[in-house]
C-alpha cells in the first residue's frame, strides 16, 4: 500500500516537474516566436526626412492658423464643450484618460442631445406660458395643458387643472380685450368645453360642498355669458370720464382650508393700465354657521366683488364679507378695518357703474354722510334701526358726474349694525328716475337699466357672480309695516341733480344681509349707532328678515368695449333676483344639452 | 530629466506649437513607432505612412486643444495601433506570391525558397496572433518585448498600475500561446506549418 502511495506520489511529482519545465520551454519558446519580430529592416532615411518635414511644416501651418483665430467665446466654449461630451473632441487614437471614459462618451454621446431639446422645450414651454391666443407660442400652451389633463386622472385634481385653465382662459380673455383683440372661435369652443367637463366633474361629486355649489353657479354663469353674451347697453358716459373703461373680469375658485371659497371679482378701471383685480374669500366660519340658518350658509360663499370707477379713474372696489372671511384685493388691498364677527351674506350685483366714489377703496365704512337713494320698489326695501354702512362716498363729485343716485345699502340687522361695519353697498345707476331721499337705508339697490346701446364689436366676456335662477323677488316686509328708524341723518343725501332720461325702467336689486350672532367689538362706524328695537343681541333675526343672506343677487355680465369708451352697463333681467332659495348642485336647464356638446378644439 | 518629465516638458511646448518641441519629439519617437508599425505591418512604406499620419493626428489633437495630458509615448503608440488596426479591417489578408518569395529568398540569400516561405508565413501568423490581442494586452508586449520596457516604464506609459501590467502580460501571453498552439518547442510550430503547407 505504502509502495503504490509513494509510487503515486512520484507520479505526481514527476508530472509537476514535468509541466514546470514544459512551462518554461513554452515561455522560451513563445519568446522565440516573438524575437522572429524584433528584427526590422533599417528604416528609409529619406523618407524619415521627408516625413519629417511634412510634419514640421503642417505644425507651423496649425501655429499660423491659431494666431489669426479670434478668442473663443462663450458659443465656442458651449461648442467644444459639446464636442467633448460626444466625444469629438477626441483622435482616434487618444487614449482614454480612464478605462470609463469610452463607455460615458458612448453614454454622452446619446445623452447629450436627449438633454439639450429637453431643455430647449421645456424652455419653449415655460415660454408659452405667458402666451396669449393669437402669439405663436399660445397652441404650445394648449399643448402642455392637455398633456396635463390628459395625465391627470383623478377628478379632484382634473377639477382643480380644470378651474386653473378656465381662470387662465378668462384673463385671455382680459388680456385679449385691452389689446383690442377678439378671441377666435376656437378659443370659445376650448373654453366652453373645458367648462363643460368642469361642470360634469362637478355634478359628479357625491357631496358637494358650498364651493361645489359656488363653483358650478359661477361656470354656467361664465359659459352663459361666452355662448350668448347678454345685449349691451352702453349708456351716455360721463362728462369726466373720458378715459376708454376696461373690464377685468377674473373668476378665481380657490378652496379655502376651512371650507368653501368663490371669488368672483370684475374691476373696471377708467385706462387700460389701471386693472385691479379683487379677490374676495369667503368661508364660513364656525359661528357664522350657527348664527346663520343652515340654507344660508351655501350662497353666502358667493360674494361678488364689484368695482367702479371714480370720476378720476381709480378704481373703487366695493365687496361684501361675512365673519372672519378674508377679503383680498390682489394687487391693491383693502383695507377692511377691524372686522367683526358677524355673518353677513350680501350680494352686491356687480353692475359696471361708471363713477360711484372718488376715492379707490369702499371697503373700510367711514361715517362721512351717504347718499342714500331709495329704491323704487319700497317692499324690498326692510327699514333698519342700523346705522348706515356705507362705503365712503360723500363727495359731492359724484352727483355731477353719475346722473343716478346713489343707493346705499345698510344693513338690515338691527342688533348687529354697531357692532359690525357691513360692507358697504354702492351701486350707482344711471337711472334717470329721480327717487325721492329717504332717510331710512334702502335694501334694495336698484340697477340700472341703460337702454341705449351702442355699437360694440367686441364684447367683453366678463363672469358675472352666480346667477340665481328662478329667484322670486325676495319677500321683504312691506316698508309700511316697519316704522322708520331713526338713523343718522347724514346720510341721506339728495340724488344728483342731473338725471338722464332712461326709458328702462329700474330693477331694484335686493342685497340681502344676514344677521348674526355677534360679539360685541367696538363700533367700527363713527355713525352713531342705533339701539335695536326689541331684537337682544345674540340672537339671530335671519327668519325674521324678510331677506335672507343666502340671497344670491344677479349679477350681469357687464360688457364693455375698447372700441366705445362709454361705460355700459348690462340689463338686470327681473327674474334674476333671487331670494333665500339655497343653491342645489342639480343639473342646470341648460347644462344637460351642453354637456353632450363636442368638446371644442382640445 | 526623466523620461516622463522629459515627455511633459515636450508637450507642454508642443501645446504651444513650438515647433523645436515638435521636431524632438518627431526625432525621438518616430523610430520607435516606425519599429512598432513594421513589426505589425511587415511593409516599410506602410509603416512609413502610419507614423506620418500619426503625428498629423497628434498635431490635430494639439490644435484642438485635446491630445495626450501626461503620456505622450502611450498617446502615439495607441494612434499608431489604431492606424494599424484600421488598416488590417480595411485591407485584405496578405497573400505571398512565388515571386515575392523569391525576390525575399535572393535578398536574404537564403537558398531554401521553403525556408523564406515558412519564415514569412510565420511571421504573419504571430502578426495576426499579436493583432488578435486587446490594445492594452498588445500594448503591453510591444512595449515589453520590442521596445524593452520594463513594468514601471509601461504602467507609466499606459497609465496603469504595475500589477496591471503584470496582468496584461499574462493574460497576452495566454492568449498567444492559445492562438499560436506553442508546443514545447518552437518547432512545432514549423511542424504545424509544414503540415497545413503540405510540404512536410
Amino acid at each position: 500500500m505504502s509502495y503504490e502511495l509513494r509510487r503515486a506520489q512520484r507520479d505526481l511529482l514527476g508530472k509537476a516537474k514535468r509541466r514546470t519545465s514544459r512551462d518554461r520551454m513554452t515561455e522560451q519558446s513563445l519568446g522565440e516566436l516573438l524575437d522572429s519580430l524584433y528584427h526590422t529592416p533599417p528604416r528609409n532615411a529619406e523618407a524619415a526626412a521627408r516625413g519629417r518635414a511634412t510634419f514640421l511644416a503642417e505644425a507651423a501651418a496649425m501655429r499660423d492658423e491659431l494666431a489669426r483665430r479670434p478668442k473663443r467665446g462663450m458659443l465656442g466654449w458651449l461648442s467644444e464643450l459639446v464636442k467633448r461630451c460626444l466625444g469629438m473632441g477626441r483622435l482616434d487614437g487618444e487614449p482614454s484618460a480612464s478605462p470609463l471614459d469610452a463607455p460615458l462618451r458612448r453614454v454622452s454621446a446619446s445623452l447629450v442631445p436627449g438633454l439639450v431639446a429637453t431643455f430647449a422645450s421645456m424652455t419653449i414651454v415655460v415660454v408659452a406660458q405667458n402666451s396669449l391666443p393669437n402669439q405663436t407660442l399660445y397652441p404650445v400652451k394648449l399643448w402642455s395643458e392637455d398633456i396635463q389633463l390628459s395625465l391627470t386622472i383623478e377628478p379632484e385634481n382634473r377639477l382643480a387643472l380644470l378651474i386653473e385653465f378656465i381662470n387662465c382662459r378668462v384673463m385671455e380673455l382680459n388680456a385679449l380685450h385691452q389689446r383690442g383683440e377678439s378671441p377666435s372661435p376656437e378659443f370659445i369652443l376650448r373654453l366652453e368645453a373645458q367648462i363643460n367637463e368642469a361642470l360634469q366633474l362637478l355634478n359628479a361629486k357625491s357631496g358637494p360642498d358650498a364651493f361645489d355649489i359656488a363653483a358650478v353657479r359661477a361656470l354656467e354663469q361664465l359659459r352663459a355669458t361666452i355662448t350668448d353674451p347678454p345685449p349691451i347697453v352702453v349708456p351716455t358716459p360721463p362728462a369726466r370720464l373720458s378715459a376708454p373703461l376696461s373690464l377685468t373680469p377674473m373668476v378665481v375658485l380657490t378652496r379655502a382650508p376651512v371650507n368653501t371659497v368663490l371669488i368672483h371679482s370684475v374691476s373696471v378701471t377708467a385706462s387700460p393700465e389701471q386693472t385691479p383685480t379683487t379677490v374676495a374669500t369667503v368661508t364660513p366660519s364656525a359661528d357664522t354657521t350657527s348664527a346663520l340658518p343652515s340654507s344660508a350658509l351655501t350662497p353666502v360663499s358667493l360674494i361678488p366683488v364689484a368695482t367702479s370707477v371714480t370720476a378720476d379713474g381709480d378704481p373703487v372696489t366695493t365687496t361684501s364679507r361675512t365673519t372672519e372671511d378674508a377679503i383680498r384685493t390682489v394687487g391693491d388691498p383693502v383695507d377692511l378695518g377691524a372686522s367683526t364677527p358677524t355673518a353677513v351674506a350680501v350680494t352686491i350685483p356687480v353692475l359696471p357703474t361708471v363713477v360711484v366714489m372718488p376715492q379707490p377703496t369702499a371697503v373700510p365704512p367711514t361715517p362721512t354722510p351717504v347718499h342714500v337713494v331709495p329704491t323704487p320698489q319700497p317692499t324690498a326695501v326692510p327699514p333698519t334701526p342700523t346705522p348706515v354702512h356705507v362705503v365712503p362716498t360723500p363727495q359731492p363729485t359724484v352727483a355731477p358726474l353719475t346722473p343716478t343716485p346713489v343707493h346705499v345699502v345698510p344693513t338690515p340687522q338691527p342688533t348687529v349694525a354697531p357692532l359690525t361695519p357691513t360692507p358697504v353697498h354702492v351701486v350707482p345707476t344711471p337711472q334717470p328716475t329721480a327717487v325721492p331721499p329717504t332717510p331710512t337705508p334702502v335694501h334694495v339697490v336698484p340697477t340700472p337699466q341703460p337702454t341705449a346701446m351702442p355699437p360694440t364689436p367686441t364684447p367683453v366676456y366678463v363672469v358675472p357672480t352666480p346667477q340665481p335662477t328662478a329667484v322670486p323677488p325676495t319677500p321683504t316686509p312691506k316698508p309700511t309695516a316697519v316704522p322708520p328708524t331713526p338713523t343718522p341723518k347724514p346720510t341721506a343725501v339728495p340724488p344728483t341733480p342731473t338725471p338722464q332720461p332712461q326709458p328702462t325702467p329700474l330693477v331694484p336689486i335686493p342685497i340681502p344681509v344676514v344677521p348674526t350672532t355677534v360679539k360685541p367689538a367696538p363700533p367700527l362706524l363713527p355713525v352713531e349707532p342705533i339701539a335695536p328695537p326689541a331684537l337682544p343681541i345674540n340672537t339671530p333675526v335671519a327668519p325674521t328678515l324678510p331677506i335672507l343672506p343666502t340671497v344670491m343677487n344677479p349679477i350681469p355680465a357687464p360688457i364693455f368695449s375698447l372700441e366705445h369708451p362709454e361705460v355700459t352697463a348690462t340689463p338686470l333681467p327681473d327674474e334674476s333676483v333671487r331670494a333665500t332659495a339655497p343653491p342645489t348642485l342639480g343639473p342646470m336647464p341648460d347644462q344637460t344639452q351642453q354637456q353632450g356638446e363636442p368638446s371644442g378644439d382640445k | 530629466m526623466s523620461d516622463q518629465a522629459l515627455q511633459q516638458t515636450l508637450l507642454q511646448r508642443a501645446r504651444e506649437f513650438d515647433l523645436q518641441a515638435l521636431a524632438e519629439i518627431y526625432d525621438l519617437f518616430s523610430p520607435a513607432l516606425y519599429r512598432y508599425a513594421v513589426r505589425l505591418l511587415n511593409d516599410p512604406d506602410l509603416a512609413e505612412e502610419c507614423v506620418t499620419e500619426t503625428f498629423s493626428r497628434f498635431l490635430r489633437a494639439l490644435k484642438s486643444n485635446s491630445g495626450p495630458r501626461r503620456h505622450l509615448r502611450a498617446y502615439l503608440y495607441r494612434v499608431a495601433h489604431n492606424w494599424i488596426t484600421d488598416h488590417y479591417r480595411a485591407t485584405q489578408p496578405a497573400s505571398v506570391s512565388l515571386e515575392e518569395i523569391e525576390d525575399v529568398a535572393l535578398d536574404h540569400h537564403d537558398p531554401s525558397p521553403l525556408q523564406v516561405v515558412i519564415g514569412k508565413l510565420a511571421s504573419e501568423r504571430i502578426r495576426a496572433a499579436i493583432m488578435s490581442l486587446t490594445p492594452d494586452q498588445r500594448q503591453v508586449i510591444v512595449l515589453k518585448y520590442y521596445e524593452g520596457m520594463t513594468n514601471d516604464e509601461v504602467a507609466a506609459a499606459i497609465d496603469k498600475p504595475v500589477g496591471a501590467v503584470k496582468a496584461l502580460q499574462q493574460r497576452a501571453l495566454a492568449a498567444l500561446r492559445r492562438v499560436l498552439h506553442v508546443q514545447s518547442d518552437p518547432a512545432g510550430v514549423l511542424d504545424e506549418l509544414r503540415v497545413e503547407t503540405g510540404s512536410a
